[in-house]
């Protein structure tokens, strides 16, 4: 019961931010908009048991990613009416009625082979240390992506002082 | 009862919601939004199938013995994909300052100089 609450509560309210955020004249607003969306969607990480990812997903996209996008808004001087449509808002709203419609049907046709129901509480079990066990797989299994991860963010943090520098 | 498919719906929703953002706003930062709201549907997507999926059948193992490392992989993806995230919103934005400190705009349909 409470689940199901919480699924629609949350999800509706990420739907609704996100469709603020595309749709508000202000662009800061629209920034907080997002902000908004982003804990909405922290919060259904945790009811989907990835409290560790739910926790980075606050620390990362609500601190890091949104100041920046605020600062990039603050810094280009258009917030009044940034958030101007441009031409195409039926070409926008065809496509991506499409490609969420795509997805539905793909979900809904595809049969997954899911987690036995006998054995969701094993599972359950096994995800409760998931800190300590993504850090363990970061560190083995996921050794290579994990460097790899690591030079791209090298890369990035080069490449936009390159950038913004000249 | 809250299924797989709700959640792979809920994130297809984000996702197209995202694509209609960039294909309909004009603002640089607006479509750099719409891009982290389309990362926000696959994430959700990914940490749902790493919650409804079961690795056993993937590893050919019995559903008991599976070890909590398996159980939990498709989180990594979800992290990476943060990550990435991340480090794109900085170059990004980085573009972003650049173009605007060469045509005082973040326009989207005034960056046509290619065209003439």
């Amino acid at each position: 019961m409470i689940q199901e609450l919480t699924f629609w509560g949350f999800g509706s309210f990420v739907l609704i931010c996100s469709f603020l955020v595309i749709h508000t004249r202000n662009i800061f607003r629209a920034a907080l908009m997002l902000v908004a969306s982003f804990l909405g969607v922290a919060v259904l990480f945790v009811m989907l048991r990835a409290e560790f990812l739910g926790v980075i997903q606050i620390l990362v996209y609500v601190g890091a990613i949104a100041i920046l996008i605020i600062f990039g808004i603050v810094m280009t001087r258009d917030s009044e009416q940034g958030n101007l449509p441009s031409g195409n808002t039926f070409f926008g709203a065809f496509v991506g009625t499409a490609v969420g419609l795509l997805i539905a049907i793909t979900a809904v046709n595809t049969t997954w082979e899911l987690i036995p129901s006998e054995s969701v509480l094993h599972f359950q079990k096994l995800a409760n240390d998931s800190p300590q066990i993504i850090g363990g797989l970061l560190l083995n299994q996921f050794m290579l992506p994990f460097e790899l991860v690591s030079v791209v963010l090298l890369a990035a943090i080069i490449g936009a002082l390159a950038v913004v520098r000249d | 009862m809250i299924t797989f498919e709700h959640y792979l719906i809920l994130s297809g929703a984000v996702f197209a919601l995202g694509i209609y953002g960039v294909l309909t706003r004009r603002n640089l930062v607006a479509i750099f939004m719409s891009i982290e709201i389309m990362f926000n549907g696959i994430n959700i997507a990914l940490v749902s199938i790493s919650n409804f999926i079961n690795p056993a059948l993937l590893r050919m193992q019995s559903v008991e013995t599976v070890m909590p490392d398996v159980a939990l992989s498709g989180q990594i993806f979800a992290l990476f994909v943060i990550t990435v995230a991340a480090a794109e919103v900085a170059l990004g934005l980085g573009i972003v300052m650049m173009i605007y400190r060469r045509r005082q705009s973040v326009d989207a349909t005034d960056l046509v100089s290619l065209k003439h």
